[in-house]
């Protein structure tokens, strides 16, 4: 599943520990839902969405997926 | 009871607890040297253990226990992996006492092994009651049974009424 987590934190020129710190996590979480090693749980997806003012299916994207890449 | 505040002193201060009270058991029963080990062991564990829990890492995080849903995940599966490991263990472990002791009526004792593997089949049990497994007859709030059966169920023969 790709995400859009690295693209709206660089936007808005956050530290992967700034945005940690706003949405309760490490850096090191940060860093796997970026590289897309760990899916968060839908209260952290919804956290996330929240805090860049996106839908949650626009910062996820399953349909990624099913294509593979 | 008192609450630590600092949550990275938990693990240290019951650190030098447990070493305190080894510690202080010796020293009552005589044994003094062993008393000094304990106390001289256990004060730089404690303070390795904080220093490494400030660190900025999974490991720290966890140490210091301040993990968030990723690092309590990866240590939900690191003791399952541990509690397997170590109730596989305790099954060979049980099956080599008992063979030994079956062969040459030896003191071969495996009640440790018994335990181990006892309380790992109990806990196991308990966990998935404790976390929501449910069975046939155990019905959970929410449980659609009642509505499905009164639904139109599809037979070889075509649709039949539920009920």
């Amino acid at each position: 599943m790709r995400n859009r987590v690295r693209e709206q934190r660089t936007q808005r020129g956050l530290s992967q520990a700034e945005l940690g710190a706003a949405l309760g996590v490490s850096r090191q979480t940060v860093i796997s839902i970026e590289s897309g090693r760990y899916l968060p749980s839908l209260p952290l997806a919804f956290r996330i969405a929240g805090f860049f003012d996106l839908p949650v299916d626009k910062m996820f994207d399953p349909e990624d997926e099913v294509t593979g890449s | 009871m008192t609450s630590i505040r600092n949550p990275r002193l938990r693990v240290p201060l019951l650190l030098l607890a447990n070493g305190g009270a080894v510690a202080a058991i010796n020293a009552v029963g005589g044994k003094g040297g062993t008393a000094v080990q304990a106390a001289v062991l256990t004060i730089p564990v404690a303070a390795g253990w904080y220093a490494w829990s400030g660190r900025d890492s999974d490991y720290g995080a966890l140490a210091g226990r301040r993990a968030d849903e990723r690092q309590a995940l990866i240590r939900t599966r690191a003791r399952a992996l541990s509690g397997t490991a170590t109730y596989a263990a305790a099954a060979i472990g049980l099956l080599a006492a008992t063979a030994l002791r079956a062969t040459d009526h030896s003191s071969s004792r495996y009640w440790s092994f018994s335990l181990v593997v006892v309380i790992g089949a109990v806990s196991y049990w308990a966990g998935l009651r404790r976390y929501g497994a449910r069975g046939e007859d155990d019905p959970g709030p929410g449980d659609d049974r009642e509505q499905r059966a009164t639904e139109p169920r599809r037979t070889w023969w075509g649709w039949q009424p539920g009920g």
